[in-house]
């Protein structure tokens, strides 16, 4: 009887789950099962087989190193610095700020304006005859050409940081708004400062919130192309050329060997990454339990 | 529960994002860069490495079908709706019922912007890439040439001229085929062509007693006649209607092998010789050697002597600055003499193509007499006549010009002139056609365009030369080594 029911109950789920699984099929695994397939060949249409060639020239390619390397430690400033400041304002925010409404709707806004006005604005503000150099020079410090020097980082970083502090902020607070009221409360009769209060309480019970966010941030920090490439178009300063934007000129070039062995390449390392942050996590849930 | 929830959340959302990243970042796209065809001045020579195998030979199964039942079909596509095309259309399937011309307008109407082009390139890569919907028979005039080439998605035209022995090259102004060669073939097929001189005041040279040989100049002897003709003469002016930009791309491409080595992956811009050359650019505008103005000034020279037509040829002597001559533009240190060109309406035949000789035939049918001499071809991309590949076409608007004696124009002013054809004005003009060697190219290739967009930062005296050159040199540095 319960098999029965249990049995029943798997088919439903498959049933609900099949329009968006196939979509996803045909529109996600099936195109990038066809591309890895591609990066093995040595061209489109009819290629032959031509096993690691497409790797070894990718790998061989200065500007792919590049890419990777200003990929990887975009990654690696930009998480951080996010989730940073996205749980200080979470811890604030939960707190009874004055205008807190009114704040916490600010930090999202950010979240719902386009691509193409975000960028807009950043034209304005960092432009070489920008808001920011205006002001700079008006105290007289030098101008700072913001896109086009070691800066364009920097400057990708923060207006990154910007537009997308605000989703990790709603996570933030459902989390914190999660634990509840009461353990503090011991935690105070027990004679617990505040510090410790937010390290053995407000953090132990975020972490599976925070070890969310902080995949959802990595794997968001892969897209910040879209910006600069709006930005700077498809060569832009060195410091901010991107794996995509080297996919994107392959692509342009025609050159889909290449295009799909660094696509394949991205994917496998951004699992390994995800992966690691899983056993991380289930090590974490253990050691709750 | 949830964390099996949030697993499948977590792993969905991966595959998403990573799945984007690997086929959609194809959605934008940037400007395209088309080659300049050989003569040692690309900006973008074809890489030879490819080891492909020619595909030539494949025809894919979606091709095939179209075809069946002994009606074949050449799918042409057009870079925007050209009345010249259809009326070939119209005209070829009279004569050959076996066989459908399809036009697929692959621009549209009207100028276009960076995103609709960019759009454009990448509906035409993703054919071109998966064989499917593709053309038979391209425009390639907006198109990234050297890149289709380099991925071996084109035929080689001059193979196929070889081979079939009812085309004879004689009859064609054959010397801008063989200088619009890609990789030692020819596979974007120009069908029209303009070309490009100095326009000089030749009265005010020859007050000052300067010679010039227009048949062997440089660009170094220009600049020094050009000193020399400002000193002793009465003009202010040297070249008018230049922009900096268009100077540097002269020096630029004058000394191209200097700056670039695309074999070896490596620019070189960041020399002492780089950042001279962009101030050499400020000091000739200082110098007034060149002038971007050119209206009410005085100058020996003009640089918007773009011929089009035989009637351009005999007016824009005498059109801005009372009378003139055309002379041939310097060239190269190093270069052979010639004239320089620009090509139109080039076509191309897709190496999957199922048709291709029957595509090959439809293209001898354009550059027929018929066709060449068509007055359809003003359409909105380009609103002027070029010069017909065909010579017979040509040769035969000559003697029309000729029989009339002269020709009548507005000048700027809108007063009506006329200026006299002679015999001896049109052998010269003959000559200056046979000699056309220098391709240039209206689409900058990418690495002018960054060129371009930099410099343009020291011209405005945003950044020093020094820091200009260093912007270069990342950039294409970037470039070259993808």
């Amino acid at each position: 009887m319960n098999i029965h029911w249990r049995k029943k109950e798997i088919a439903a789920a498959f049933m609900f789950l099949m329009p968006s699984a196939g979509g996803f099929a045909l529109f996600y695994v099936i195109p990038f099962a066809m591309g890895l397939v591609y990066s093995f060949q040595d061209g489109t249409p009819d290629g032959a087989f031509v096993g690691l060639a497409g790797y070894r020239e990718l790998l061989a390619s200065a500007s792919f190193r590049k890419a990777a390397w200003n990929t990887a430690l975009f990654t690696f400033m930009s998480v951080p610095l996010m989730i940073g400041s996205s749980l200080c304002l979470a811890i604030l925010l939960n707190k009874s700020v004055y205008l807190r409404k009114w704040l916490r709707t600010a930090f999202i806004l950010p979240l719902v304006v386009p691509v193409a006005s975000v960028v807009f604005i950043w034209q304005i503000g960092f432009d070489w005859n920008g808001a920011v150099n205006a002001w700079m020079h008006s105290f007289g410090m030098e101008r700072i050409d913001w896109m086009k020097s070691d800066w364009a980082i920097v400057t990708v970083t923060l207006v990154y940081a910007w537009k997308n502090m605000g989703y990790n902020v709603i996570l933030f607070l459902a989390g914190l708004q999660n634990i509840p009221e009461s353990y503090y409360e011991i935690a105070r009769l027990e004679g617990a400062g505040p510090f410790t209060s937010w390290r053995s309480i407000t953090m132990v019970y975020l972490m599976p919130t925070l070890f969310f966010v902080v995949l959802m941030s990595i794997i968001g920090s892969f897209k910040v192309f879209r910006e600069t490439y709006l930005i700077a178009g498809n060569y832009p300063h060195d410091s901010i050329y991107m794996l995509q934007h080297y996919m994107n000129n392959m692509f342009l070039s025609l050159d889909i060997q290449k295009l799909t062995a660094a696509a394949s390449l991205m994917v496998g390392s951004i699992m390994i990454l995800v992966a690691g942050l899983y056993l991380l996590e289930r090590r974490f849930r253990t050691f709750m339990e | 529960m949830r964390r099996v929830t949030l697993l499948i959340v977590g792993f969905a959302m991966l595959l998403t994002m990573a799945a984007c990243s690997g086929s959609g970042s194809n959605g934008s796209v940037g400007r395209n860069d088309i080659a300049i065809p050989d003569g040692g001045t690309g900006t973008e020579s074809v890489r030879n490495e490819d080891k492909q195998p020619d595909r030539s030979a494949g025809v894919s199964p979606g091709e095939t079908e179209k075809n069946k039942g002994g009606k074949k079909t050449i799918v042409l596509a057009t870079g925007g709706s050209s009345d010249y095309f259809k009326e070939a259309k119209k005209k070829y399937e009279d004569r050959h019922p076996d066989i459908t011309i399809q036009l697929k307008d692959y621009r549209g109407e009207g100028k276009l912007d960076e995103s609709e082009y960019d759009k454009i390139v990448t509906k035409m890569n993703t054919e071109l890439l998966s064989g499917k919907g593709a053309a038979d028979l391209i425009v390639l005039d907006f198109l990234p040439v050297g890149k289709y080439v380099n991925k071996k998605m084109l035929v080689d035209l001059s193979e196929m001229m070889e081979q079939d022995s009812s085309f004879q090259k004689e009859q064609y102004y054959s010397n801008i085929w063989d200088n619009s060669k890609l990789n030692g073939g020819l596979y974007s097929m120009p069908l029209h062509f303009y070309m490009d001189f100095f326009w000089v005041d030749e009265e005010a040279v020859s007050k000052t007693g300067v010679n010039i040989d227009d048949k062997t100049w440089t660009f170094d002897q220009f600049i020094d006649t050009t000193k020399e003709l400002i000193k002793k003469g009465s003009y202010p002016h040297g070249l008018l209607g230049i922009s900096k930009t268009g100077a540097l791309e002269l020096l630029f491409q004058d000394n191209y092998a200097a700056f670039v080595d695309e074999a070896g992956r490596k620019a070189n811009f960041d020399s002492d010789l780089f950042v001279r050359l962009l101030e050499q650019v400020n000091t000739l505008f200082d110098e007034q050697v060149m002038t971007e103005n050119y209206e009410g000034l005085q100058g020996y020279f003009d640089f918007r002597a773009s011929i089009r037509s035989i009637e351009d040829y005999f007016t824009y002597p005498v059109m801005f600055h009372g009378t003139g001559k055309l002379y041939q533009k310097p060239i190269a240190e190093g270069q052979q003499t010639g004239t320089y060109f620009t090509t139109g309406y080039n076509v191309g035949i897709y190496s999957n193509s199922a048709v291709k000789k029957e595509a090959w035939d439809f293209i001898k049918f354009l550059l027929s007499d018929e066709m060449q001499g068509s007055k359809n071809r003003q359409d909105q991309n380009r609103s002027y006549l070029m010069f017909p590949m065909n010579k017979a076409t040509l040769e035969g608007q000559l003697k029309e010009l000729l029989k009339e004696g002269t020709v009548k124009f507005e000048d700027m002013d809108g007063k009506v002139k006329t200026v006299n054809i002679t015999e001896a004005g049109l052998s010269i003009f003959k000559q200056r056609i046979a000699a056309a060697n220098k391709p240039l190219h209206q689409t900058p290739s990418q690495i002018s365009e960054i060129l371009f967009e930099e410099a343009k930062a020291f011209f405005n005296k945003q950044k020093s030369a020094e820091d200009a050159a260093k912007l270069i040199q990342s950039r294409v540095g970037i470039y070259l080594n993808e």
